[in-house]
């Protein structure tokens, strides 16, 4: 994002000592430390891994394949047998999940996010462990009937529809009590005391020292940035904490919301403390964040819908961030492309981070991500619960899930609300929904080298009124860009590699390893860091400035209501009348 | 000037202080009282508490389903159709459209 503070100029020069010098690199080099990181605690692993993936095949693999009419009892095994190798569970990967959690869940008392007693651990469990056992009992019950069911149809040589379609809504039905008897199991085991005050003081001290090498380094001073890091860290951990509160979990306000909104409300009541200043540093914290969640874009991932969900993810997402775009400097005429830029990539691509990803490419100013943050926060939480209740009324009951859940994951911005919206209609709404978001999360990585591209190329030679030549470009190029897109290609490579060794080992070492044992987290912290670190440096009255007229507004509700037609009618489109044997094995 | 300087700053903290105060009467008081008035709300708050959702998150690793979702899917594809599954040439077409699109947005986006 741009700095008010320093003046564009013209001169493409490169230097090597802008590796060590420029915040860029250094969020490269972050970044890229822990990813390391991750990977010399997790791979030399993957032998053993690879053993036990091998051995649950040899067990499972042969009863789960016998018919290809629906998905067996034998078949859910295995894949249960496959998701639970997970590298992140050896020891080194639960002390680092142990010491980076953040605030637990409360809803009345904020002192529950920090500490529970023994008691009260006792009570919960007490609790949560009479749920469980009703749980357990449904699942059984509904496990016997499934392998009725199932045995029927086998004895019928898998060749009646009616029986298999019996059996396929029996093993259903068992699944979605199985699930929820483990989630209620993992409350049981979660009812524990905890005090997670340390752990969080030597978190900030850490992060503190981490950002402070680079600091450093760049030739600022140690001492002051960390003295100023603890006041960034406290309201991050304050970020947290009204995020895990019950209702506002319910209203899906994330901590990205909160970090902005807190960092506003101090600077524009009590004043940022002087002091502080030297730990604002937005683009550093979010530059390092975006590394990481460039090995999360794993291309192979893009695959496992098929033509159908690259059609909804990525054919549809394009046109309508190009048709916003030009709808916003052609019809409306946004005075600044770069709040254009981000409001179109929040709005059709994936909210918040394509919102970061994009901000940081193009660099936007601070305010400008906050509006288009706020626009795509506050219509996540409306179509969450719109949505689907227009699914339920007006859909066939035959499209609801699949037609609803593509419609729900390529329109509603956030993650968390697509599940919340797809769980909501089914458990194959939900599926659809998640992974159609889930491949658009992967475009984020193609969305900020476009942005990027165009913004370095285009609209800054035009802005400074120079044809810009190769080094030029080179020189204006956000360097991050290339360690998000590096961390990807790297990553997208070893999981695939993971995968031709034994199908499963990449979402084993790459999916539960390198990012939810590694990299996942420390992104969400560094994210809350520069969001704070924007609120502390937004005054309302810039912000209203950028709001001109409630022009960013009209764009939002334009270009959502396009996206919304626009998805519909080509999920409707590739799922029922191109590739309807595709959407039958749903 | 001095009064001045003390009164702002008592309306300041004041302000954020009663800020924090509003906070906590929502998310106890005004917030579950829209959950349980708000059509179809209520349904979707019991899924989010039954299923664990962290309805708040920004990025697919960041819930369950992301990974769950996917897995199920895959495995239909692979069971039931396993010629549809992988770069097939309609799968390369819908990807080689994305970058043409983005190609001619490139070339012919407006720059005023």
């Amino acid at each position: 994002m741009a700095d008010n503070s320093q003046v564009v100029k013209d001169v493409g020069r490169w230097e090597w000592s802008e590796m060590w010098k420029k915040e860029d690199w250094w969020a490269i080099w972050l970044g890229f430390a822990i990813l390391v990181a991750g990977m010399l605690i997790y791979f030399p692993q993957s032998g053993d891994l690879k053993a036990k993936l091998l051995e649950v095949e040899t067990e499972y693999a042969q009863d789960a394949n016998r018919t290809k009419a629906f998905k067996t009892i034998a078949w859910y095994k295995l894949s249960d047998a496959k998701a639970k190798v997970k590298a992140k569970d050896s020891s080194t990967g639960k002390w680092l999940a142990s010491v980076t959690k953040k605030t637990h869940s409360w809803t009345s008392n904020p002192l529950d996010g920090f500490f529970m007693s023994q008691e009260m651990a006792d009570a919960k469990k007490a609790k949560a462990q009479e749920k469980y056992d009703k749980a357990k009992i449904k699942t059984t019950g509904l496990y016997a009937v499934a392998v009725a069911a199932e045995k029927a149809a086998e004895v019928a040589g898998f060749q009646s529809q009616t029986l298999n379609d019996l059996a396929e809504k029996a093993i259903q039905e068992w699944r979605n009590a199985k699930f929820l008897e483990g989630k209620a199991k993992k409350k049981v085991s979660s009812a524990k005391p905890y005090n997670q005050v340390l752990k969080l003081v030597g978190l900030g001290v850490f992060f503190a020292v981490f950002f402070g090498i680079g600091i450093k380094a760049m030739g600022q001073s140690f001492t002051a940035f960390v003295k100023a890091f603890s006041f960034i860290f406290l309201i991050g951990v304050i970020a947290y904490l009204a995020s895990s509160q019950a209702t506002m979990k319910h209203y899906g306000i994330g901590y990205a919301a909160w970090a902005i909104f807190f960092g506003m409300l101090i600077s524009n009541t009590v004043g940022t403390p002087k002091w502080v200043t030297p730990a604002i540093q937005t683009e550093y914290y979010i530059k390092t964040g975006l590394v990481l969640l460039g090995a999360k874009i794993l291309f192979e991932k893009i695959i496992t819908i098929g033509t159908a969900g690259i059609f909804v993810a990525w054919v549809v997402t394009p046109i309508v961030w190009l048709v916003t775009y030009w709808f916003g400097q052609k019809i409306i005429r946004i005075p600044s492309k770069r709040l254009n830029a981000v409001i179109c990539s929040d709005m059709s691509v994936c909210g918040v981070s394509a919102a970061i990803a994009t901000a940081s490419a193009c660099k936007a100013k601070k305010e400008e991500l906050t509006l288009s943050v706020g626009l795509s926060l506050v219509f996540t939480s409306i179509m969450m619960i719109v949505m689907p209740a227009v699914i339920h009324g007006f859909f066939p009951a035959d499209k609801m899930q699949v037609l609803g859940g593509a419609w729900m994951g390529g329109t509603i911005d956030a993650t968390g609300a697509v599940a919340a919206a797809g769980a909501f209609l089914g458990e194959k709404a939900l599926n659809v929904a998640a992974t159609i978001k889930m491949i658009q999360n992967v475009l984020i990585g193609v969305m900020a080298f476009f942005v990027a591209l165009y913004f370095t190329t285009k609209v800054e030679a035009e802005e400074t009124g120079n044809k810009v030549g190769l080094m030029e470009i080179w020189y204006r190029f956000p360097k991050f860009v290339i360690g998000f897109i590096m961390a990807s290609v790297i990553f997208s490579a070893i999981y695939t590699a993971f995968n031709s060794q034994v199908a499963g080992l990449g979402a084993t070492m790459i999916d539960q390893g390198t990012i939810k044992g590694m990299s996942d987290l420390f992104r969400g912290w560094f994210f809350t860091l520069s969001f704070v670190s924007i609120g502390l440096a937004t005054n309302f009255r810039e912000l209203k400035e950028h709001f001109s007229g409630g022009k960013p507004l009209i764009l939002y509700v334009f270009g959502q209501s396009f996206n919304l037609c626009l998805t519909l009618i080509m999920a409707y489109i590739v799922f029922y009348l191109v590739f309807p044997d595709l959407t039958a094995t749903i | 000037m001095d009064a001045q300087t003390k009164l702002s700053k008592v309306k300041a903290w004041t302000i954020l202080l009663s800020t924090f105060v509003f906070l906590w009467i929502f998310a106890t008081v005004i917030g579950p009282w829209g959950e349980r008035h708000i059509p179809t709300f209520d349904a979707i708050v019991e899924t989010i508490e039954a299923r664990d959702i962290d309805s708040g998150a920004y990025f697919y690793t960041e819930i369950d389903a992301g990974f769950d979702g996917p897995r199920e899917l895959v495995g239909d594809i692979k069971l039931m159709a396993p010629e549809r599954y992988g770069f097939t040439l309609p799968f390369i077409s819908g990807m080689t459209l994305c970058f043409i699109i983005l190609a001619i947005g490139f070339k012919t986006m407006p720059m005023e």
